[in-house]
């Protein structure tokens, strides 16, 4: 094994300058993983450790096993505690200190440039299109009207509390003053006052929205509480702000719990478990861990793990490809060296040592830069958090453990291939006379082979007919895999393809004659081959990433059907006799205004009870079983909202005959549905469903389609809107008509409006003149099921602009895509370093040739531009390969996405984004430019007679 | 055609050997069972013109190449009864090859390529002295550390020869050693060959077309169209004149089908 590592440093030291920058580049691969993977880490570390600062001081929570199961709604709040439970439980023993509280859901609104940070980077509020404009420049906010906007859908939860002394720490301000608990002040925590960035200063007022109305709070102190999950509180208020803003009678749903030293919390539990359980609610009592499963929630940790398999995966290929292009490029500079090795002995073994040697040189000085700059990367992350330097983030065993093995796995793969080829040589070549040039050849039997793994995942996708489940596992684990697979074998065909059909044109623009650059690449297709796919990596999955998320927003992008429109008067809703006055608002146009009856009710369990399911019917069962249990109805009154030659809601009908489902609607239980919920259950015209009416859970309802309708972006509006009273989640909205929905669900008043509006109307203006009609109607008491009776103080109005929910689900839909392309687009970056390596061995390799060139004539500029335009056509392929792999593997995700998520139902049609990607096309030519010109100019200002020498040595 | 050797001082000996490669439908004979022996200490000169078969001849008794038909033996071993990791150990230890184009490895210094064959061994045994011993015999003293594009062409040749001797091989054969060096260099290695012959004993086969550089050999085997048409002594010679004169004539003499001697 001598020789082998004397071989191994001595080609390490003579090409030092191109092994440090596939080291550097493989150490770049190294980093993503660390980063990525130890960022992992680090979060989970820390997870423990959040659940425990939001818990502090207490122990444990004492809330409603539903409470401490499901999404905290009115209904779940509205629960009390058993005043019996709560008394025996003051009296435990072991209980140091319990903390009687108030629960209560609120709308957290902040003040427009203030709050969290990206609430004010939001689109503004100018629509493009028709509809209501912003504020006008110049133009004096009305008080009432000052500018407050949630910072998303969701919500803050808010606790009353009788706490004298705050349980947290105070970072600034002051804790409640309960001597005047009528105050309209409250405390935030860190995270709900902004967290990191510009937030809410203490003396700041806020708004809140409940069940009680709209309210202002003025902010008079902060603690050091993170509030990363929907069941801890963000605001803190005294309990008789509380109630008020609960709009319901004060009651105790949460007690917080300290124990004792000496007691322990599983001897409490246990000891407790039958009580609580027995209680009427049920009652649970949850710890820290149970804050921490909500936090690995809230983060998505199913997601971030399956990231660090996306990064570890796409490092590996990174690194392999790397790796490959660099070695290959040194085998193919020394079949006579490694023929001579042959010749004087060594055996086939050993020469593949040397490959594998020099592979493991570069795996393992990247895997220790890439170990030293991920861990600066995790450093600068924890900075930018906000953490102190002086806490260093400790790199995580597994993360060193991934990133060595990602390398190990890249190295061995990517020396396989060059080992082979040097192990294949016959020492008879070394006594060749002239070096035999290996031409490649297109290996026909290659690129079938990668056609038709191509074609696997849409096969499995589109093809046969197989479960959902199935479906899936063999598109992640087989159709991917063969996939990418399939693209390497067909990119000799896309370099010889490129080459010819556009190298013409390359030579052109670099005033070179064709011949010249006519087997730039081919001349040696493997090395093209290895570089190209280096670049693929990164910008195929930027591709990919960018079609398949502009194409699958498409179905919540607010279609034109929709009116400009959702006025909404919460949460006590106007008597019919002010509906008249809604549609006389200045830029209202008031015969495109539709009152909305509109109530969200859940599927019933009688569905379940019916024996011999037709198929159809047992996967609507199926779905209503899950989060999205409960369907939205829109009851409008047919002829107004869907009349007419120009109608407010333009249906477009799928399913259907338009007349007779219109005529129908009117007359009774009637509805129609929206196409991906006929596409995912199977029902249409004639089926039916069952539902449970809020107001009477005693009874089922059921109702007949009568019509499928394209509604593309129902979701946001509705969601965003408030439409939705009692969960989150919805399978659908189904429009039905106006009296109807009044009828079967008990509705009296009138909650919603959708409307078109004069074009230019102002949107302030629009507030302020609904906000008028709504104080018309204060201090309201209702019912309100699931919660019971409501008094609400101050009524609020609210006027969702479609348009700008249009733009915001843009606005997100580029900031997710852009967060999900950072790593491809680093990769990218990264994969520029194997091009330049390429290009420099390239240029090596030929010199002979290059001298012989600039002998009989080529100038100095351009034999430059010779080899700048071998990297324009490195980097033209990888463009080309990058888009149809891009737009193969966004149609495969797309179709597989229609059968693990609800909403992906319909296919939606296939979108490229032609801007974003032709913007990625010109950088990575740029790049590529850029990595060839360092080679090039080297060799341009090379003696033609040093070029020819060079290349005969190296012959 | 060549002479019998006493078998108990033989060092190489090739029989009935033959080379045919297959040109599309025509099948070439580049060899055609050509007789060689070769004793120990004996320095021969394999002539020919372009495409006699001299090349082929060589990379046989190398085991570069597998004949079509015959067998190579040195020192008594058949070099194609052995697998191919046998015969690659076999020539990593029993024979020295040097080649026209030098092959040195160009990132290893005068020393480590002179060293490579050695240290593909995994006995670990310590060559110190004989690579001090080759370095000062061949005049390589001063070129120790240097690489290959650091060295004249006849320093190159010189460093291949000691990586072909460090082994202490059976036999040593050269392909036009002096192909790609000068005159004056040309006859430096040739010098040097013949030294190693005469002083330590050392068994060379020496592929040549140059006069010249055949003068330098004991014996001369001359080849034409892959068949051994001669085998003389180069004593008889008093120079290379002569010895080219002697050469032409047997080959033209092969071409009439005629003896030369």
């Amino acid at each position: 094994m001598k020789a082998v590592w004397m071989l191994v440093g001595a080609q390490t030291r003579r090409h030092g300058f191109r092994l440090f920058l596939a080291s550097l580049a493989t150490a770049a691969s190294v980093c993503l993983v660390i980063w990525v993977v130890g960022g992992y880490d680090v979060l989970i570390g820390r997870s423990a450790g959040l659940a425990e600062q939001m818990m502090a001081p207490y122990d444990a929570v004492l809330q409603t096993q539903r409470a401490a199961d499901e999404y905290p709604s009115d209904g779940i709040l509205a629960q009390a505690i058993d005043s019996d439970v709560l008394e025996q439980f003051t009296a435990d023993a072991d209980v140091a200190l319990l903390e009687p509280v108030m629960a209560v859901r609120t709308t957290m609104l902040y003040p427009v440039g203030r709050g969290r940070p990206g609430a004010e980077r939001r689109p503004s509020q100018r629509s493009r299109k028709k509809g209501p404009a912003g504020p006008k420049a110049g133009q004096k906010p009305a008080e009432s009207a000052q500018e407050f906007r949630p910072r998303g859908p969701g919500g803050t939860l808010l606790t009353g509390t009788t706490a004298a002394r705050s349980p947290f720490v105070m970072v600034e301000g002051r804790w409640l003053d309960l001597r005047n608990p009528e105050r309209m002040e409250a405390v935030l925590s860190s995270s709900a006052a902004g967290g990191r960035g510009p937030g809410l200063k203490v003396g700041d007022v806020f708004m809140v929205r409940s069940l009680g109305g709209e309210f202002r709070l003025t902010l008079v102190g902060i603690v050091d509480q993170p509030t990363h999950v929907r069941s801890v509180g963000g605001i803190y208020t005294s309990m008789t702000v509380a109630r008020k803003i609960s709009g319901q009678t004060p009651r105790i749903n949460r007690v917080y719990v300290a124990l004792k030293d000496e007691a322990t919390l599983s001897d409490f539990a246990a000891r407790w478990q039958d009580a609580l359980q027995t209680a009427d609610p049920p009652l649970a009592l949850t710890d820290a861990g149970h804050l921490r499963a909500q936090i690995d929630e809230g983060r998505s940790l199913a997601i971030l793990e399956q990231q660090r398999f996306y990064a570890t995966g796409v490092s590996i290929l990174a690194a392999t490809f790397i790796i490959l292009t660099t070695l290959s490029m040194g085998i193919s500079e020394r079949i006579r060296e490694f023929a001579m090795l042959r010749a004087i002995g060594m055996t086939r073994g050993q020469i593949g040592w040397v490959v594998f040697g020099e592979s493991t040189v570069i795996a393992a000085a990247g895997w220790l830069l890439g170990l030293g700059a991920g861990w600066g990367l995790l450093q600068l992350d924890a900075a930018l958090e906000g953490q102190s330097l002086a806490r260093a983030v400790p790199l995580s065993l597994r993360s060193v453990l991934v990133s060595a093995a990602c390398v190990a796995v890249g190295a061995g793969v990517a020396a396989a291939l060059p080992a082979r080829v040097a192990m294949r040589l016959k020492p008879l070549d070394v006594m060749a006379t002239v070096l035999r040039r290996r031409r490649s050849t297109l290996p026909v039997a290659g690129v079938i082979a990668g056609a038709a793994l191509i074609a696997v995942n849409p096969l499995l996708v589109y093809g046969v007919s197989i479960s959902a489940h199935l479906r899936y596992a063999g598109y992640l684990v087989v159709g991917c895999t063969s996939m990418a697979l399939g693209f390497v074998l067909v990119a000799p065909l896309a370099v010889v393809l490129v080459e010819r059909l556009l190298g013409p044109a390359v030579a052109a623009l670099m005033g070179l004659s064709r011949h010249l650059v006519a087997e730039q690449l081919s001349g040696n297709l493997w090395r093209s081959v290895g570089t190209v796919a280096c670049l693929t990596v990164g910008l195929g999955l930027f591709v990919s990433i960018q079609v398949w998320g502009h194409s699958m927003a498409v179905p919540f992008l607010p279609g034109d059907n929709l009116p400009d429109v959702v006025v909404s008067f919460l949460p006590s809703g106007l008597p019919e006799s002010d509906v008249d006055a809604v549609y006389q608002v200045d830029g209202i146009i008031g015969e495109e205004c539709v009152p909305m009856a509109v109530e969200q009710a859940k599927a019933a369990p009688e569905l379940l009870q019916c024996e011999g399911l037709s198929r159809p019917r047992q996967k609507a069962v199926y779905l209503f079983m899950g989060e999205q249990d409960n369907i939205l109805f829109l009851g409008v009154d047919p002829p107004r909202a869907f009349g007419g030659s120009n109608p407010p809601i333009g249906l477009v009908f799928v399913k259907g005959d338009r007349q007779t489902a219109l005529d129908k609607l009117g007359r009774g239980r009637y509805c129609l549905v929206p196409d991906h919920f006929h596409v995912e259950t199977g029902l249409g015209v004639g089926d039916w469903f069952s539902v449970i009416p809020p107001h009477a859970p005693d009874s089922v309802l059921t109702w007949e389609i009568v019509g499928v309708v394209s509604i593309p972006g129902w979701q946001w509006v509705t969601k965003m809107s408030d439409m939705r009273r009692y969960a989150p989640k919805t399978l659908a909205s189904v429009f039905v008509s106006y009296e109807g929905a009044k009828e079967a669900f008990g509705l009296e008043r009138v909650y919603h409006f959708w409307a078109n509006t004069i074009p230019g109307t102002d949107s302030g203006s629009l507030r302020t003149a609904m906000q008028a009609i709504a104080d018309r109607n204060t201090n309201v008491e209702f019912y309100m099921p699931d919660v019971g009776q409501v008094h609400t103080e101050t009524p609020y109005a609210s006027v969702t602009d479609v348009r700008e929910v249009e733009r915001t689900v843009r606005w997100r839909t580029e900031s997710v895509l852009w967060m999900m392309s950072k790593f491809p687009l680093i990769v990218l970056a990264i994969t520029t370093l194997a091009v330049a390596n390429t290009i420099m061995a390239s240029v090596r390799a030929r010199r002979w040739e290059l001298g012989v060139l600039r002998a009989v004539g080529l100038t100095r500029g351009g034999l430059t531009r010779l080899v700048v335009a071998e990297s324009i056509l490195v980097g033209l392929v990888a463009c080309v390969l990058s888009l149809t792999f891009g737009i193969t593997a966004a149609w495969c995700a797309t179709g597989i996405c229609t059968y693990i998520f609800y909403f992906g139902g319909l296919q939606p049609p296939l979108v490229i984004p032609w801007t974003s990607l032709s913007w990625s096309f010109a950088v990575t030519l740029g790049l590529c430019m850029l990595a060839g010109i360092l080679p090039a100019v080297a060799a341009g200002r090379t003696e033609p007679a040093r070029l020819l020498q060079a290349g005969r040595a190296a012959m | 055609m060549t002479e019998p050797a006493d078998s108990s001082s033989l060092m190489l000996r090739a029989e009935n050997l033959t080379k045919q490669f297959q040109q599309g439908r025509t099948v070439v004979d580049a060899l055609c069972e050509a007789n060689i022996s070769v004793t120990r200490g004996d320095f021969v000169a394999v002539m020919g013109a372009s495409g006699s078969g001299k090349s082929t001849l060589l990379h046989l008794m190398a085991g570069l190449t597998t004949p079509s038909a015959g067998r190579v033996e040195i020192d008594g071993a058949d070099l194609f009864a052995m697998s191919d990791r046998a015969l690659t150990l076999f020539r990593r230890r029993r024979i020295g090859l040097v080649f026209q184009a030098y092959n040195l490895v160009p990132a290893l210094t005068t020393e480590q390529n002179i060293m490579l064959p050695v240290l593909m061994e995994s006995s670990g045994r310590n060559h110190a002295r004989q690579l001090d011993e080759l370095i000062e015999r061949l005049g390589l003293a001063q070129r120790r550390k240097h690489r290959p594009d650091e060295l004249s062409g006849g320093e190159q040749q010189r460093v291949a020869i000691a990586r072909a001797l460090i082994s202490d091989p059976a036999v040593v054969l050269a392909d036009e050693p002096t192909g790609n060096v000068d005159s004056v260099a040309g006859q430096g290695i040739c010098r040097l060959l013949r030294d190693l012959c005469n002083d330590q004993g050392r068994t060379i086969v020496m592929v040549t077309h140059e006069a010249a550089v055949a003068v330098w050999a004991k014996r001369i085997v001359v080849l034409k169209d892959g068949r051994v048409v001669d085998s003389f002594l180069t004593a008889q010679f008093g120079d290379t004149d002569a010895l080219a004169t002697h050469y032409q004539n047997v080959v033209a003499a092969a071409d009439t089908g005629e003896g030369a001697e």
